[in-house]
């Protein structure tokens, strides 16, 4: 289909009473070509100078030879014959030229001349080297044109209109071709006519002008020919951005036949109505990236509408107004199909999703602009909106899709981030980071094809040296949402773990383990925001970040996750089982930083490498913080005592264990049971066995005790004086009989106090063992 | 458990024990509850200590996680064992290392605590020495060797220790006192031992030894008890001392690096020498253990040795560090212990227990009420309040622990506000008595 070209919008209509209605019913009768013929002869010289005047608004200054002209026209008028149309190849001598058709030759008997009528009598230079026609008027016109001029005009036309001449001159030529298509309603010449514009579009189609004039009369016999042969209507499909200030005849007509079969429109038709519509047009992304709005719109329709959009088959019927170039007439062709030009609500509807296109394809178009050269590359690629983005592929995109590939062949992979700047031709900034921008960029990018890169310096606030890494992983779609609140926290969190587990001059896996623990399972993360908090842990590991960030993020938190954040950096540091003095210190200034108690640090380091902490007992809350503070894994309600029954049940087993290790070392002889007490008195045989003597017991301390059970109570000289008797001492006495006796059963048999006695209960259970 | 039998003294003395709030005499095993690791370290620490070798331990935990608890069953367990244990607590004026008579004043209060299994309560250094020179005596007759010399022979691997001699000299005058029934002489010769004499010259004038047991000799004279007491007949000499928050607490940084270069003496020794017979046992808090600046940490020499086993991660427990750690307790250990407890009562028959495990909740719901949620961290005043509760259901048969529950009081020992000292604080975590 031809594009539409835009069409002088004259005040033509002013020449009132000058039209002629002329009604020309042609061929199958389902259409009809009204052709208002104007001929502005019968006015006279008296109403040029509204001509002139426009002459005057072209600031074309060549009054004095249409002066001079008229005069002499007038009088020559008379001799030559009535002017008609010479058909191609139909040979006509005019001023010693043979014309070859395709030219109106003769005298227009009534009114104002037409512009391109070959008045034969009018004088022509002769036949001259140079086509020499400066001064041409804005609308000329073979009676208007100096001798020489006429004389130029004459010769291109003889030599088959191939010279490039003066386009006023083709301009006249092609006034003719009009007249005859539309103002003389010569159907059966619509073809010759339409391949002899075609031709000179070809010679003089760099002439904008005449570019939208021919456009505009093929398209007009186009839709003509089309709506004639009555084909099945086809949605138009655009290479490029329609202009013209018409809703073309063919499209219209198209859109009113589909109409005819259907109450819907799919997106194809819906975006040709779009484009063909003179009202309505693209901003600058639709231009510049006319396809890709093509496709999207398609898509973005598909969605809205899937079924077609509706539309409501209009009562009117087409009526085309044909606005010549010569402005010597003018034609409105009706044709009897459902005329939509006037409808409104489905262009509203398409408007909307093209503007929705348009604003998606924005960044694109801004990027393209600043870059003309950058169509194809995978940071343009990148601007493009998502579903856009798999339809179009390049080479440039696959090469560098393919080499993150080889970077990433594990999960992540560590990518120099001055490289991949240079990759990409993103700027590396002059100072020692890459700025914050272009860390942007390189993220979207990789975005764009897939893969996810951490930091991120949108929310975490770092930037990498260009000597650094930043850490690329592959995702399975781009991330559309922007990174939550609870993102940041976890980042935050995250970064504080770090910090603390390289406190110790190297990570080790087990912190790595427990700070990706705690990121996977952390209810409050997508999917997506887990795998970049994993890749921006990683990133930190293989990096010295500032500090500052850190302690910036530490202030903005409140009480609760203050406490969060504390109870994970103790985790991470307590995860190899041990917390390092190294750790310690950081602990102490994490605790600082986040405004917490000092004392608590040690508290929760104690709870943390506890032995029995390891096991999934419920961590406990240091004792001495405050009362308010939350205990996210123990709330304590009043009224409910909340129990692990798998805690009790393995703290009753350790319980029992610890309880027959005691017995072991307490062990002491139960009287009802077998008496076996001597086995356990290594020195209790080798004493004779006599009244005086006991198992274990020298004789002079049996003797003592012999002696002491005959009183119930001794005073402390009286005892002294007894232990003299078998040389022994008081207190030591009273030691070993002790000692003795505990081996036995566990308690002393002396009792000691202002009194000295025997324990008899004692005695008894220590003869019967 | 449930089923195992409990001797009724064994009742009596855990429910007195408990009721007063110290850790009973006897019958551990029925109250102890979890800590098998610990406890089976320590265990195998005192029997390496029996069999000549030599131990030392930091026992970290926080207030109320039963550091105190701890150190006294291992006291228990070394007495029964055999060991001579003595015990102190730090305090302003008793500290590892000093110039003002604060050490010397830590040793004698541990010689004043010196138990053996027969005096558990403390005042054994006199039994010690006595069975000692009892039994030298005996050897010396049976040799026929004068008891002076005999005395010095049997002393003389300690004289090679700073002191050691003039300790064998106070031994025989101690002896001298009792064999002459000259009480001055033999009671000059136990505040020698115990370290009370102040100067030199009343030493000299009462006994006649050139030197007296200082604030620098201080811990040369514990390794000489450690192997006197091996001589007199024990296993070894265990010392416990407890409330090391104390030198964490000193201002003056100096002070604290000399009491920390006391501590990292004896862990040299201990890992280095093996010094024999001496087991040594730090209780502390977690900060004085750890704080950079202040505690344990911030000695350097001693943050490596003290820094726990590097391989030990994944929930593996290494007990075989200088430190170990009692966690605070757990509501689920409570309740155990309060299972322990009604165990106790009913002499270790489930059919007779006292009250069923909803009373348990139900108590420790109500203890929760009365002082809040730190009640099962700071179990002291909820045992005893358990074990009154118990007492007098036992003694009021038919009584409803529903209509009992209401009126248990307990105290919070968990704030420094406490208004009233609870009855059973035996000072050993009462942060208020530290403000001297």
């Amino acid at each position: 289909m031809r594009l539409f070209r835009k069409i002088l919008a004259l005040p033509f209509f002013g020449f009132a009473g000058l039209l002629v209605l002329a009604a020309v019913l042609s061929g199958g009768g389902d259409f009809a070509i009204w052709i208002l013929a104007g001929l502005s002869g019968l006015l006279g010289k008296w109403l040029w100078p509204s001509a002139i005047i426009q002459q005057k608004e072209v600031n074309f200054d060549d009054k004095s030879h249409i002066l001079e002209a008229s005069p002499k026209k007038r009088g020559l008028r008379s001799k030559a014959a009535a002017a008609r149309w010479y058909a191609e190849r139909e040979t006509v001598s005019v001023q010693g030229r043979d014309l070859q058709g395709l030219v109106y030759v003769g005298q227009d008997k009534s009114g104002r001349p037409w512009r391109s009528t070959i008045d034969p009598d009018l004088n022509a230079a002769p036949a001259s080297r140079s086509m020499e026609c400066a001064g041409l008027s804005y609308w000329p016109s073979y009676f208007d044109m100096t001798p020489r001029q006429r004389g130029a005009y004459l010769d291109w036309l003889a030599d088959g209109c191939v010279e490039h001449v003066d386009i006023g001159l083709v301009f006249v030529y092609f006034y003719g071709l009009e007249r005859r298509a539309f103002a003389d309603e010569a159907t059966q010449d619509h073809p010759i006519i339409a391949d002899e514009v075609r031709r000179l579009l070809g010679l003089f189609g760099e002439n904008h002008s005449f570019k939208n004039y021919a456009g505009r009369l093929l398209d007009t016999i186009d839709g003509i020919v089309a709506i004639k042969n009555d084909q099945v209507p086809v949605a138009p499909a655009y290479d490029s951005p329609p202009t013209g200030w018409e809703f073309p005849l063919d499209i219209r007509c198209a859109i009113g036949r589909k109409l005819e079969t259907t109450d819907r429109l799919d997106g194809p038709w819906m975006l040709a109505w779009y484009l063909a519509h003179p009202d309505r047009g693209l901003r600058t992304p639709g231009h510049r990236a006319f396809d890709l709005l093509t496709r999207l719109f398609l898509l973005r329709f598909d969605k809205a509408h899937p079924n077609g959009l509706k539309v409501a088959r209009p009562k009117t019927k087409n009526a085309f107004a044909y606005q010549p170039a010569s402005n010597d007439f003018s034609a409105e062709i009706k044709v009897d199909i459902a005329d939509v030009a006037n409808l409104t609500k489905p262009l509203n509807a398409a408007q909307k999703i093209v503007d929705e296109c348009e604003a998606e394809l924005d960044s694109y178009s801004r990027f393209l602009g600043r870059n003309p050269d950058a169509a194809g590359t995978v940071r343009a690629l990148a601007l493009l909106p998502d579903a856009l983005r798999d339809a179009v592929s390049s080479p440039t995109v696959d090469a560098f899709r393919s080499w993150l590939d080889s970077k990433t062949s594990g999960k992540f992979g560590a990518v120099n981030v001055g490289a991949l700047c240079d990759r990409l031709e993103v700027s590396k900034g002059k100072s020692f980071r890459v700025p914050k921008g272009s860390m942007r960029v390189l993220a979207e990018t990789l975005n764009a094809v897939g893969y996810g890169m951490a930091p991120e310096a949108d929310i975490s606030g770092y930037t990498a040296k260009p000597e650094e890494p930043v850490i690329i992983f592959k995702r399975d779609a781009p991330v559309v949402a922007d990174f939550g609140a609870a993102y940041a926290l976890a980042m935050t969190n995250a970064t504080l773990a770090v910090s603390v587990a390289v406190a110790d001059g190297a990570i080790s896996s087990s912190e790595i383990g427990t700070i990706a623990r705690s990121i996977s399972n952390n209810p409050n993360l997508t999917r997506d925001e887990r795998l970049q908090l994993t890749a921006f842990v990683l990133w930190l590991t293989q990096v010295t970040p500032p500090a500052a960030k850190l302690n910036a993020a530490l202030k903005n938190l409140d009480a609760p996750q203050r406490e969060l954040l504390a109870d994970s950096a103790i985790a991470v540091a307590a995860a190899d089982g041990e917390i390092d003095p190294d750790e310690v210190k950081i602990l102490e200034r994490v605790f600082d930083q986040l405004s917490l108690p000092k004392t608590d640090v040690y508290a929760r380091i104690h709870g943390a490498v506890g032995p029995t902490r390891a096991d999934g007992l419920t961590p406990v809350r240091a004792p001495r913080t405050v009362a308010d503070e939350a205990v996210p894994s123990a709330p304590s309600k009043p009224g409910s005592i909340p129990l692990d029954a798998s805690a009790v049940e393995r703290i009753r087993r350790e319980t029992e264990s610890v309880s027959s290790v005691l017995a072991d070392v307490f062990a002491s002889e139960e009287p009802s049971e077998e008496s076996a007490a001597g086995d356990g008195l290594p020195d209790a045989l080798d004493k004779p066995r006599d009244p005086q003597s006991r198992a274990g017991l020298d004789k002079r301390h049996a003797s003592l005790l012999a002696m002491m059970s005959d009183r119930p109570a001794w005073s402390a000289g009286e005892y002294k004086e007894l232990c003299s008797q078998f040389g022994l001492y008081p207190a030591g006495a009273t030691e070993t009989l002790n000692e003795w006796s505990f081996d036995l059963v566990d308690e002393p048999v002396i009792e000691d106090g202002a009194k000295i006695s025997v324990n008899v209960e004692i005695l008894k259970e220590l003869e019967a063992a | 458990m449930s089923n195992k039998r409990i001797r009724p003294r064994e009742k009596d003395t855990i429910v007195q024990a408990l009721n007063a709030g110290v850790v009973p005499r006897l019958g551990l095993q029925h109250v102890q509850v979890g800590r098998v690791n610990e406890v089976s370290a320590m265990i195998r620490d005192v029997e390496r200590i029996a069999d000549g070798g030599a131990c030392f331990r930091a026992i970290i935990g926080e207030y109320g996680s039963g550091k105190t608890f701890f150190l006294n069953l291992v006291r228990l367990v070394a007495l029964e064992k055999g060991l001579v244990v003595a015990s102190a607590d730090l305090a302003p004026d008793r500290r590892l290392h000093a110039t003002g008579g604060q050490a010397r004043a830590l040793y004698a209060e541990l010689m004043r605590n010196l138990s053996t299994r027969t005096k558990p309560d403390g005042g054994a250094l006199p039994s010690m020495v006595e069975r000692f020179v009892t039994q030298t005596v005996q050897d010396a007759a049976e040799s026929g060797t004068p008891v002076a010399d005999f005395i010095r022979r049997r002393l003389a691997p300690m004289q090679e220790l700073v002191s050691g001699y003039e300790f064998s000299d106070v031994i025989t005058a101690y002896w001298r006192g009792l064999e002459e029934g000259d009480e001055t002489l033999r009671s000059s010769a136990l505040r020698w031992l115990r370290g009370e004499f102040g100067t030199k010259t009343e030493a000299r004038q009462a006994l006649g030894v050139r030197s007296i047991i200082d604030d620098a000799d201080v811990y040369d004279q514990l390794k000489i008890m450690a192997r006197f007491s091996v001589e007199a007949g024990y296993g070894g000499l265990l010392i416990t001392i407890d409330e090391m928050v104390n030198l964490y607490k000193l201002q003056s940084s100096q002070a604290r690096k000399s009491n920390y270069e006391q501590i990292l003496r004896m862990l040299n020794d201990v890992v280095q020498i093996g010094d024999g017979r001496l087991g040594i046992l730090l209780g502390g808090t977690p900060e004085f253990l750890m704080d950079t600046r202040r505690g344990l940490y911030s000695y350097e020499a001693l943050q490596g040795r003290l820094a726990e086993n590097r391989f030990a991660t994944g929930g593996l427990v290494d007990l075989s560090g200088p430190v170990i750690r009692l966690p605070a307790l757990t509501r689920e250990e409570l309740f155990v212990l309060l299972t322990n407890i009604r165990a106790v009562f009913a002499l270790g028959d489930a059919e007779a227990n006292l009250v069923p495990d909803d009373a348990l909740h139900a108590f420790m719901q109500h203890c929760e009420q009365k002082i809040g949620e730190a009640y099962f961290r700071t179990p002291r005043s909820t045992v005893k309040a358990f074990v009154n509760l118990l007492s007098v259901l036992e003694q009021n048969p038919g009584t409803l622990w529903t209509d009992l529950l209401e009126q248990v009081s307990v105290d919070n020992e968990s704030g420094v506000a406490q208004t009233e000292a609870s009855v059973d604080t035996d000072s050993d975590d009462d942060l208020t008595s530290l403000r001297l």
